[in-house]
């Protein structure tokens, strides 16, 4: 292993880093795909030129073969770059896949432990009184539905990568949904010191839309908005219409997302630095989730924000005609 | 009374981690992020810190890093309780000072008890 290491620390087309990623995978030269690519080429290359020559004393048109070859050349170059491309394609999705498994498991982690060290309270007979019993079976379930969301989310990024998350959009009263979860996340909005508002004209036309499925998109916007407000201030909803969708808006007065972050900030597991400074318990997952189903309902997500001051989402949807 | 501080955000571990030492005739102190950990840590000087890594406001390198520079706090032996476990991460707490480096989900309640009593002697 060690010796692997110096051979390759050592080796001059390691250090040029020009088989970066063979190195990564832990690949050696032979099993490179770029490295094969790049002998395939010069192994082309001799054999044209040596076609060529030999054809020159041996034949009376050796232009001729020598095109020929040339074509068959070029032919088997682009082959077997389009080989080592897939190669590439392939790698690359198996290492995606690789820190995928990993963060999920170190995520899983948290929660299992607070299993195990609460079971471990009640098997060693820890806790006497049935009040603490009970308050300590709360912990365990708490983690439990934890690690249910973060499984349910992991699942939805699957169904997302691998394209088969179904919608099943329907007319559908957009107010109503809203309604109805900011109704049911007040106690959580109470519980964080800030107040949940909404807005909308007096009229607003239907949408086209899967209700369960966008109901987890306005669900993350809300809870996103009430985790990463820190001071008693207002969450606002508005909804409003054009003559072809619904627009929908989160605006909160929270920590907001640093500039030189907001590129990142649909991407799966990516938190910013200043949330992980304050609320470290997140999986990253929820708006990578939020923006494939708002696109999966032909709509269109996107946000303001100002480090400091706070950050509105805004999403549409297509009206139900 | 020996007086052990816990630096742990997640309220259910620390919860469960501080009834279990307090039964084990420990004087154990919470500090929920790293800032109120360290404020804690060169107040009341405790014989032993678990440290969690990931935590808010000021992380877990960083707190052990101020921890083992500081006269008042450089001798306490600390014991790295977290979930990360890449080499780098363990080599990197060790370096830093840390007496022990354990992954949470790996260990029962028993046995940290154990390791602490074995750091503590």
């Amino acid at each position: 292993m060690e010796q692997d290491n110096n051979l390759k620390n050592n080796n001059f087309l390691y250090k040029i880093r020009l088989f970066k990623d063979c190195q990564d995978y832990n690949l050696s030269l032979w099993e490179c795909p770029s490295f094969i690519f790049l002998v395939l080429g010069i192994l082309n290359i001799v054999a044209m030129v040596s076609t060529y020559f030999i054809a020159n004393r041996y034949t009376e048109q050796p232009e001729i073969v020598a095109l020929i070859v040339i074509a068959i050349s070029t032919f088997i170059f682009l082959l077997s770059h389009s080989i080592t491309q897939g190669f590439d394609k392939l790698a690359q999705a198996n290492k995606m896949k690789t820190e995928f498994v990993s963060i999920a498991s170190h995520q899983l982690r948290t929660p299992l432990s607070a299993i195990r060290w609460t079971l471990n309270l009640i098997n060693d007979g820890r806790i006497s009184s049935p009040a603490d019993m009970s308050t300590y079976l709360n912990l365990v379930k708490e983690s439990n539905e934890r690690m249910i969301r973060l499984v349910n989310d992991l699942l939805d990024v699957s169904r997302v990568e691998m394209g088969r998350m179904t919608f099943f959009p329907k007319q559908t009263n957009i107010y109503v949904l809203v309604e109805k979860i900011i109704n049911a996340s007040a106690p959580f909005a109470k519980a964080n010191n800030v107040s949940l508002s909404m807005e909308a004209p007096e009229t607003l036309p239907n949408v086209l839309t899967d209700p369960e499925k966008i109901s987890i998109t306005i669900q993350n916007l809300v809870d996103n908005a009430i985790k990463y407000t820190q001071e008693k201030s207002e969450i606002k909803v508005s909804l409003e219409a054009d003559s072809k969708f619904v627009k929908i808006s989160v605006k909160d007065k929270g920590v907001g997302i640093p500039q030189s972050q907001q590129k990142h900030i649909f991407k799966k597991f990516f938190r910013s630095d200043n949330i992980m400074k304050n609320q470290t318990i997140g999986t990253g997952l929820g708006l990578f989730i939020a923006r494939s189903i708002v696109e999966g309902n032909k709509g269109k997500i996107w946000f303001e924000s100002k480090e400091g001051e706070g950050t509105t989402f805004f999403f549409t949807l297509p009206i139900y005609k | 009374m020996k007086t052990i501080l816990i630096i742990e955000d997640e309220p259910t571990l620390q919860k469960t981690m501080s009834l279990a030492l307090t039964q084990e005739g420990y004087d154990v102190k919470n500090a929920l992020d790293g800032e109120i950990g360290l404020k804690l840590a060169k107040e009341i000087k405790p014989d032993l810190i678990l440290l969690d890594l990931i935590l808010p406001k000021i992380d877990g390198f960083e707190a052990l890093e101020d921890l083992k520079n500081n006269d008042i706090t450089k001798e306490i032996p600390i014991i790295v309780l977290t979930n990360l476990e890449s080499t780098q991460e363990i080599e990197r707490a060790l370096v830093m000072g840390a007496t022990t480096y354990l992954v949470k989900a790996n260990y029962d309640l028993k046995d940290i008890i154990q390791k602490i009593k074995e750091t503590l002697k």
